[in-house]
């Protein structure tokens, strides 16, 4: 396992967890418009993780779902309440948003980018390991749903080599399947 | 984000533990209660994004100061110029993030922010920092190459460790 990403940056890892959640989203619900949440996804690979997590947090089905009401306090800062009434329709019926929830799919495989995001924050990569089987974790999810898994190779261009194994920053939203 | 609480220790008015180990030892135990009892009282997002807590001990006062990740990026820190500078003058925090979280983000930050604030010199203080996560609760956490790049041989110790990559220095 280690040895498919042990060259690939953070960020490249990130960027293969989104290509996996959005090939989930895509094959599980294909009726469904996710543009709303790739795009904020896709954020996650040109901007500082400490501001994304915070971001990417509002859009999160176990905190979103948390709140029957928009609540200006709590998400004012990220979008307005008619988004908010769009991700609850997204979420409508296929999730209820339980933590740590393994049978609640979507919401723990939505929740992989923002493991990957927060599990080095504060601290060093060293062999990455966490990272790895937060990548194997997103990786069980397809393969138990018959979904084939995207091409690392995709990823490779962001070499581990770069700031101290974190990656370049790089807008990824040419990987992306939903939003092209 | 904390005040000190000096005076904790058995038959002290707020002096130092005995030995580094019985230090090291109540330094975890009481940042993992404070992170515990954080996590109680946070909801939504603010508890989604607490993933760090520290604690700054002041071995010449006894008083213990904590922080968590992201305290000093908040609105109403008041950040202490020695760390962040003012006027035009540099602090000891890099002036460029080595990682993909901002200086000054780190739970490190935000509990030497505070003891500073309070008047703690930085040679007497003792750090420690653990996990905040549900899952990792109280783990021991190593500090990031800001952290050590600006704290290491400046505070009196890191209980928890520093970025040991030396290749990246």
């Amino acid at each position: 396992m280690s040895g498919k990403f042990e060259n690939v940056s953070m960020m490249g890892r990130m960027a293969y967890v989104i290509m996996c959640v959005e090939k989930y989203l895509l094959n599980k619900y294909p009726n469904r418009n996710w543009k709303l949440l790739s795009e904020i996804l896709w954020k996650s690979t040109s901007m500082d993780w400490a501001f994304w997590t915070d971001l990417y947090s509002a859009y999160i089905p176990e905190v979103v779902l948390d709140y029957g009401e928009y609540s200006k306090t709590e998400f004012g800062n990220c979008y307005d309440e008619k988004t908010f009434q769009k991700l609850h329709m997204l979420y409508e019926g296929i999730t209820s948003g339980s933590e740590d929830d393994a049978d609640d799919e979507l919401n723990y495989l939505l929740n992989k980018p923002f493991e990957m995001a927060m599990v080095y924050e504060g601290t060093e990569i060293g062999d990455g390991e966490e990272s790895f089987i937060i990548i194997k974790e997103t990786e069980r999810v397809l393969e138990s749903n018959g979904i084939i898994l995207p091409d690392v190779n995709a990823v490779s261009f962001s070499n581990s080599s770069e700031r101290n194994g974190w990656g370049n920053y790089f807008d990824g939203s040419f990987l992306s399947v939903i939003l092209k | 984000m904390s005040k000190g609480d000096g005076g904790v220790f058995v038959n002290t008015t707020g002096n130092p533990p005995e030995n580094s180990f019985d230090g090291v030892l109540l330094s975890l135990y009481k940042v993992t209660l404070w992170a515990a009892s954080k996590r109680e009282n946070l909801k939504g997002r603010e508890k989604k994004t607490f993933n760090t807590a520290s604690v700054a001990y002041d071995e010449s006062t006894g008083k213990f100061y904590y922080g968590r990740n992201g305290g000093c990026m908040q609105d109403g820190c008041q950040r202490n110029p020695i760390l962040f500078g003012q006027d035009g003058a540099d602090g000891i925090l890099p002036s460029k993030s080595f990682n993909n979280y901002p200086v000054g983000n780190c739970a490190e930050v935000d509990a030497i922010n505070n003891a500073l604030n309070d008047g703690a010199k930085l040679e007497n203080l003792h750090l420690t920092t653990i996990h905040a996560t549900k899952s990792k609760l109280g783990a021991p956490k190593q500090a990031c190459l800001n952290c050590t790049m600006a704290f290491r041989g400046k505070i009196k110790e890191n209980t928890t460790g520093w970025y040991d990559s030396k290749e990246n220095l």
